[in-house]
């Protein structure tokens, strides 16, 4: 039998993960609250899958992703907020450097799931193996990937930030 | 700004921008309804199995007790369709619950076996309704037909004398099954591509994306 407690302690001490899993994919809080509770359910799902050889964080970061990316919804009508939750918000004081953050979040809005993820795993600091383990994918094609988002974050942060 | 400079700032900064979730609010999370698309596959098929043995039950009474002989073949025949249903709807609900755990392996592996999962139902279903569509209805004529003891209404005076009545029946009954089935056909592609055809392209864009 699994642990519900044991589960519910350490899905609460790394709750951290699934927010910023759940900001980046979701443009809006309702979303998000749906997300974050699929995630929920997913996780605890396969939770008895966990034999605890990785780290229950790298373990949870999979499990989000997983189910971040295959979550499908139907398209809704709804005004598209900015992101602010999945990154520090900024006042509207003229700050060049604050615009120019502005402006990488705008971009990174833009980026395929695939991209975002890539880019998650990056920003967290894991190896390209480790990142290519989680993907599926060799470290030799996370590294080509992770330089095509560099690219492709600096040409539209580059953008937004002629806009803002 | 590049992305090397965002992570060293983000590093720096360990702000909690977001509402934290108590013990209670997780518990509760563990008691809804999932949202994710095998959650959906298994909710229509657990739905599809009441009706498959309802379809037993009621054909399995109508092959009993109808008055004509036709309709006791027919029910019979579809009795015994229902029954042989029931245990491949079984064992597509099985594949479904094994699906559960997928989520840990990694992503470009879950994807795979998301698409192909939601494939081979998608196929089989497609494959089921134009099987069981011309069946019924060729069933259905052919032992109407031979039922000596159903009586259509009379349309011998109704028609001009240079309009053979059995040519007419035929004609009519061919264009019917025609329209019908082939109506069928598009409706039951449509039906499939709205639920879940829209998320397979999007599955089969993401596989392609990582083995690029």
């Amino acid at each position: 039998m699994v642990d519900s407690k044991e589960f519910i302690a350490l899905l609460k001490r790394h709750q951290n993960i699934v927010h910023k899993v759940c900001s980046l994919y979701m443009d809006n809080i309702a979303d998000r609250e749906d997300l974050f509770q699929e995630i929920t359910l997913q996780a605890w799902n396969a939770f008895r899958s966990f034999r605890g050889e990785a780290k229950f964080s790298t373990w949870l970061y999979r499990v989000a992703l997983n189910t971040a990316i295959s979550f499908y919804r139907k398209e809704k009508r709804m005004p598209v907020f900015t992101n602010t939750e999945v990154f520090p918000e900024y006042c509207e004081e003229h700050n060049p450097a604050e615009e120019q953050m502005q402006a990488m979040y705008k971009a990174i809005e833009s980026l395929s799931k695939i991209d975002k993820a890539l880019l998650i795993l990056y920003l967290e600091d894991y190896s390209y193996d480790e990142i290519g383990n989680m993907l599926g994918i060799t470290a030799n094609n996370v590294a080509v990937k992770i330089n095509r988002v560099k690219t492709r974050l600096k040409e539209e942060s580059k953008k937004h930030y002629q806009f803002s | 700004m590049e992305l090397d400079e965002l992570k060293i700032l983000l590093n720096g900064q360990q702000t909690q921008t977001h509402v934290v979730k108590s013990a209670e609010e997780i518990t509760f999370m563990l008691t809804t309804k999932t949202r994710s698309i095998t959650g959906k596959l298994r909710r229509s098929l657990r739905i599809e199995i009441i009706c498959c043995y309802a379809a037993v039950i009621l054909c399995g009474a109508a092959a009993i007790f109808a008055t004509y002989r036709s309709l006791r073949i027919y029910f019979a025949v579809f009795f015994i369709f229902s029954l042989l249903f029931l245990p491949y709807l079984y064992s597509l609900l099985k594949k479904i619950n094994q699906f559960k755990s997928s989520n840990t392996l990694p992503v470009k592996e879950n994807l795979q076996s998301l698409f192909n999962l939601l494939k081979t139902f998608v196929k089989r279903y497609f494959q089921i309704t134009i099987f069981l569509v011309p069946a019924c209805l060729v069933l259905a004529l052919l032992l109407g037909y031979n039922d000596n003891s159903l009586q259509g209404p009379d349309l011998e005076g109704l028609l001009s004398p240079h309009i053979n009545l059995d040519t007419l029946k035929s004609v009519m009954v061919i264009a019917y099954l025609a329209i019908f089935s082939v109506a069928m056909y598009y409706f039951t592609r449509w039906y499939l591509k709205k639920l879940y055809g829209n998320y397979l392209d999007q599955l089969q864009l993401l596989i392609k994306e990582l083995d690029e």
